[in-house]
């Protein structure tokens, strides 16, 4: 088809309405940008929620008295049926005095007279959870259990932190859908004034003949490069943002067990996918606001 | 080339626009179209090409009944019909070049054969020496000629205009109607013409057709009846 000069009238359009392109162009920039944020925020807390969640487990001392039956004896049975439980693992009262003797590193020798009959250390039952948010209700239920003498893990903190995020990331699918949406809204408001000057155009092309592509064509490339225009703002400073960021905070948050994602390449994805979601609004908000007007008459 | 057979409108608001229409128009016919305001004149052209479908009766244009005429198909079929406005409908930034040009632009015509078409069809209406002229630069009578420039350029096989001549004095009047029949004559273009200039009809000859509030009330073949539906008491 006609390619260049359907692109030639939807650069007229642009400039035409240079500054209804302006601001529907920068509103989808704020929307972008907002979604670019997410995008980032979104893969580096599903990297530190993995971490997170690999690092934390619960851990089960088990009553002398009931140690003899163990390792595979009730108190495991019962842990395994546990809904969320992932993963069991047995240590035994020697492993655990190595865990302790590591933990104090080169001082941790002194910890070497436990070994043998007298330990007093308990065995322990090491218990992973599916997912992070269950640990607080998977612990109750193992300190239900008979036999069990303590049970401790990670800490509340974690657990909070954790579900914390989870949370904010589901505020920001709502978030990026709201946004995606107000875009498609606003560009199609756009090419609806552009249609407006242009119908003495239009309803000569229906009366001569040219088909609803070729009336549709130069308002969707509109939309699609106010889209485009509107994507280069935000993809400018979400990806310039996180490279900068990552480089002042050493490539972890707060603590060495938050590290964050590499921003390359990170970054080209977060700018494609910016783009692609430019590129589908706008397509969408033109494609709306023409045919809506194609089909008001025959 | 038009075929109406019984044919009735009613708009979605109730009004009756055209009861019982029956008329043929034969290929290479010139013919008028006259009677009163809001006699159903317009209703008529928009059934013709394709705005509108009836509400009952059938409507052939080309051979394709427009009751059944699907949206998709509207577009190929336009290209057999040329209308013109009373308001010319011309672009103001356009020049009579791209005037022409951009009604064989919307159908896909390429390039260098629809710049030689707009050439060719300027010389026929006249406009030869105005081609690069912007429309508020021409008078009335070039306006309308730049009109049915376009509205032939694509070469249709009906030519249908509504009232071309509202606008313009007697003596542009005159030049458009010569160049209408030049157009009948040379192109052998089917025309059909809405007016309510009587001088005109009774200068220049045609078939008529009277309307009625909706009814064809009289048919006349250049003076003559041909036809004579029972005429309602006016
Ligand atoms: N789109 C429409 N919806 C409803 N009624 C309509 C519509 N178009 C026309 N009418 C009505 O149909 C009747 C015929 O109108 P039409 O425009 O065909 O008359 P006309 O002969 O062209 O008049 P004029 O000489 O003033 O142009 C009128 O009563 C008019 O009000
Ligand atoms: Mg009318």
């Amino acid at each position: 088809m006609n390619l260049f000069r359907h692109f030639k009238e939807a650069f007229l359009g642009l400039v035409r309405h240079g500054a209804m392109t302006v601001s529907s162009a920068s509103a989808v920039a704020y929307a972008l940008l907002f979604v670019g944020i997410f995008i980032i925020l979104s893969i580096n807390i599903e990297q530190i929620t993995y971490s997170v969640e690999e690092s934390v487990q619960i851990h089960v001392k088990v009553n002398e008295e009931f140690n003899k039956e163990e390792p595979l004896g009730i108190i495991y049975t019962q842990i395994s049926e546990i809904v969320g439980v992932l993963d069991v693992e047995y240590s035994s009262k020697d492993e655990e005095l190595d865990k302790l003797v590591a933990t104090y590193g080169e001082d941790g020798k002194i910890f070497e007279s436990y070994r043998g009959v007298g330990n007093p250390l308990r065995a322990a039952y090491l218990v992973k959870t599916n997912e992070g948010s269950d640990i607080e209700a998977v612990a109750e239920s193992i300190r239900l259990i008979a036999g069990v003498e303590k049970v401790s893990y990670g800490g509340t903190g974690t657990v909070q932190l954790m579900n914390m995020l989870d949370y904010i990331r589901s505020v920001g699918y709502i978030l990026v859908i709201g946004l995606s949406i107000v875009a498609v809204f606003l560009i199609s408001n756009t090419i609806n004034a552009s249609i407006c000057s242009r119908i003495n155009e239009i309803s000569i092309m229906r009366t001569v003949g040219a088909k609803n592509g070729f009336i549709r064509m130069p308002y969707v490339i509109e939309g699609i490069l106010i889209g485009i225009l509107g994507s280069i703002f935000p993809i400018l400073v979400a990806t310039m943002g996180y490279i900068y960021l990552y480089e002042a905070l050493g490539g972890v948050f707060l603590a060495q067990m938050f590290v964050l994602q590499s921003p390359f390449p990170l970054v080209y994805y977060t700018a494609g996918i910016l783009v692609g979601i430019a590129v589908f609004v706008g397509l969408i908000g033109s494609f709306v606001s023409v045919t809506r007007y194609l089909r008001w008459q025959r | 080339m038009v075929l109406m057979r019984n044919v009735s409108k009613t708009y979605k608001n109730g009004v009756n626009a055209l009861h019982n229409i029956n008329m043929t128009i034969e290929q290479g016919e010139f013919v008028y179209i006259i009677g009163p305001t809001g006699s159903g004149k317009s209703t008529l052209i928009k059934l013709l090409d394709g705005e509108e479908i009836p509400s009952g009766g059938l409507v052939e244009v080309v051979g394709i009944n427009i009751g059944k005429l699907r949206r998709s198909k509207i577009p190929m079929f336009r290209r057999n019909v040329g209308v013109v406005f009373q308001d010319y409908k011309l672009l103001e930034r356009k020049t009579v070049f791209e005037n022409v040009y951009f009604a064989l632009e919307a159908i896909g015509t390429p390039k260098l054969k629809a710049r030689q078409r707009v050439r060719e069809i300027l010389h026929l209406v006249g406009l030869s020496d105005k081609m690069k002229s912007f429309p508020e630069q021409l008078s009335g009578g070039q306006l309308q000629r730049t009109a049915i420039a376009r509205a032939i350029a694509n070469q249709p096989k009906l030519l249908i205009c509504d009232e071309p001549t509202g606008n313009l004095d007697p003596d542009m009047s005159t030049d458009i109607m010569l160049l209408l029949e030049k157009i009948n004559r040379e192109e052998g273009t089917t025309i059909l013409m809405v007016t309510h200039d009587i001088t005109l009809v009774n200068q220049f000859k045609k078939r008529t057709v009277l309307l009625y509030d909706g009814h064809i009330v009289a048919d006349l073949a250049e003076g003559g009846y041909i036809k004579n539906e029972p005429v309602p008491t006016l």
